[in-house]
């Protein structure tokens, strides 16, 4: 005979109902087993046959006895009653939340996350460093009489008087650190004076073509686009009438005449990288944006003054017969470009490559009309590698674009996921320990940590997705040898990441109306929650 | 997977069948499942699991009332309707009657 009220308060355990009711429910329960297994008997089935007809009727326990509760109560199931397999009470549920905490513990995982703050920061490129930061950098170089730090909190602190004290001290500790007077080159300020500091680097450093060129945008910028000549009533210029005013082109003579070319990328590079090292940020993504905020010369300036070289000096003197003039002109060009293109990296050397070609093109053709067919005939090969290294830098470009487009979407993709999962599982983590004490816990909590509980696995999957998906661009900044090297294989991800202005300026517009939207979401539900428990309190009232 | 046209029917009419079985007499709940097969000649067939729960969601509603009564030697929980459950009942009904009137003259219409 068998213990049929047993056999179901075993399976539907724990049912918190009254006792009385809980009793009722069993045995009402075990009478539809029992009534079930005489049948099969009486159809001529064997015991262990009927006894499994028998038990066939309820094939899952644990959804009956959610729904005998839920029919009751009108209410979920408590959550710590719940033996489903996203229970609190299921271990398991605990390991994915330990093991998505484990995650953190992986270097890669956390520069994905690192990587979100970019996507939906305020902007790239702003400001990378806090002032709080760099003023507490700042303390501690001045009390370790640390150069490189002051340097690197001259290139960075937003608040440029702040930045040229730190500048001196930098540069009264390491003279060899004079480069970084650059960064005040191209400040216009009332309260700062560029000219000071581009005098100070030439000083330092006349052999280069830098700061004369510099110098040269100090002018260039301003009647070209506006500046205190334009508040003053000036008329702006077009680029190519700028050519011909002395302040322009007499330090660009200079530039065009300088034995080298040197933009202090590699310097940049290289302090950037052992400060951020320093501090312990290894993150390749603060390093392009420190990089990547270096002064570089105005690359229209350059270009307008070499056109006006070879196309307008140049060409002039050609036809005028005066080909010895006109070839210093495009020889002047050329060695420019080859010194630019030697020492600069990224757009700056692409513009040098363009000058080589533009030069190039008409010492070949001066050439050939002086009937030195063989020496332009020596050259050629050189402007047809141009025309390549172009080519294939487009291409280069072109197709890393579109890969990294594609990675970056899918990153982002499952960064909001993780996100939005991980605000889920601290919700339900707080409403699961709020419920282990408070067993008596409101009904509407209760439902969110049951519809809540899959957030921990979720979130472990969404996890571990983001970091397989981020796996291939996981860097240590020490890793990268030079600047180029750090753009070349991760910018174009970068960039992708952080948007195009539109893109991320759409996420950085859905922020607040998504957080509105869940907030009157979250206020509409509970308010119909209300509204229906009321409205069925007064029904059964009536009754 | 989505749910079947039948599943779907009878998911939305539990509450009408159940009620409707009770409407003369008091029943218990291994009755009404067998009734519901029975008078459905098999087309219908309530899932046991999901029986007592909607037994039990009647009940707290007030449209039926279950009550211990000696039967065959032993007490049955017997289900019987309430007043509310009558008038349920009877908006159900008409509600059903109309659905179906309107259904079958859509699918049992003859073009010449």
């Amino acid at each position: 005979m068998h213990d049929w009220k047993e056999l179901v308060r075993v399976r539907l355990s724990p049912l918190p109902l009254e006792p009385s009711r809980r009793e009722e429910i069993i045995e009402e329960l075990a009478q539809q087993l029992e009534d079930a297994y005489s049948e099969a008997l009486a159809a001529g089935a064997s015991d262990p046959e009927a006894l499994q007809r028998s038990l066939a009727q309820f094939k899952d326990w644990e959804e009956l006895r959610k729904n005998v509760f839920h029919a009751v109560k009108a209410a979920e199931l408590p959550v710590w009653q719940q033996s489903g397999i996203l229970s609190p009470r299921r271990p398991w549920v605990w390991t994915t939340l330990i093991l998505s905490l484990a995650l953190f513990a992986l270097f890669g995982f956390r520069q994905a996350l690192a990587t979100l703050s970019i996507s939906l920061g305020s902007s790239w490129s702003d400001r990378i460093f806090s002032v709080r930061t760099l003023d507490h950098i700042e303390r501690q170089a001045i009390l370790h009489a640390d150069s490189r730090a002051l340097a690197f909190v001259a290139l960075h602190h937003p608040d440029i008087n702040k930045a040229a004290g730190a500048a001196e001290k930098a540069i009264a500790l390491d003279p060899h650190l004079t480069w970084i007077s650059a960064r005040f080159a191209q400040v216009q300020k009332p309260a700062l004076d560029p000219a000071r500091w581009i005098a100070r680097l030439k000083g330092w450093d006349p052999d280069n073509a830098f700061p004369y060129l510099l110098e040269a945008d100090q002018f260039f910028d301003t009647r070209s686009f506006g500046g205190p000549w334009e508040r003053h009533g000036a008329a702006l210029l077009p680029p190519r009438a700028i050519v011909v005013e002395s302040h322009f082109r007499l330090p660009m003579q200079k530039a065009f005449a300088a034995p080298r070319y040197d933009s202090y990328a590699s310097q940049r590079f290289d302090l950037d990288r052992t400060i951020l090292q320093q501090q312990g940020w290894d993150r390749p993504d603060l390093l392009i944006q420190a990089v990547g905020s270096r002064p570089i010369p105005n690359l229209l300036a350059i270009r307008t003054y070499a056109e006006f070289l070879v196309m307008d000096v140049g060409e002039t003197a050609e036809k005028a017969g005066r080909f010895q003039d006109a070839a210093e002109q495009y020889q002047t060009a050329a060695q420019f470009g080859v010194h630019m293109q030697q020492a600069a990296p990224g757009i700056e050397r692409l513009i040098a490559m363009a000058i080589r070609q533009q030069s190039y093109e008409h010492i070949i053709a001066l050439l050939r009309l002086q009937g030195r067919a063989e020496k332009a005939a020596l050259l050629e090969p050189s402007l047809g590698d141009l025309h390549d290294a172009f080519a294939f830098r487009a291409r280069e470009y072109r197709s890393a674009d579109v890969s990294a487009g594609r990675v970056a979407s899918l990153l982002l993709f499952l960064g909001l996921l993780v996100i939005a999962l991980g605000v889920a599982t601290l919700a339900w983590l707080a409403s699961v320990i709020l419920l282990r004490w408070e067993k008596n816990g409101s009904g509407l909590l209760n439902n969110f940590a049951s519809v809540a509980s899959i957030a921990p696995p979720s979130l472990l999957l969404a996890s571990l997705c983001l970091y397989g998906a981020y796996y291939p661009y996981i860097r240590h900044i020490n890793q990268f040898e030079s600047g180029e090297q750090l753009f070349r294989e991760l910018l174009p991800f970068w960039e992708s990441l952080a948007g195009p202005g539109m893109y991320r300026g759409f996420l950085n517009m859905l922020i607040w109306p998504a957080v509105w939207c869940v907030i009157i979401a979250a206020v509409g539900v509970v308010t119909l929650r209300r509204i229906a428990v009321r409205r069925q309190s007064q029904s059964l009232n009536e009754q | 997977m989505a749910p079947t046209p039948d599943r779907e029917l009878k998911k939305g009419n539990a509450e009408l069948l159940i009620l409707a079985l009770l409407e003369h007499q008091p029943r218990h709940g291994y009755e009404i499942g067998k009734l519901i097969a029975e008078r459905s000649e098999g087309v219908v067939r309530f899932h046991v699991a999901s029986l007592y729960p909607l037994l039990y969601r009647l009940e707290r509603r007030g449209w039926v009332k279950g009550a211990w009564e000696p039967a065959g030697g032993r007490r049955r929980r017997f289900y019987r309707l309430t007043a509310s459950g009558r008038k349920t009942l009877a908006d159900q009904r008409i509600r059903w009657r109309s659905f179906s009137r309107a259904v079958n003259r859509i699918v049992e219409v003859r073009y010449a």
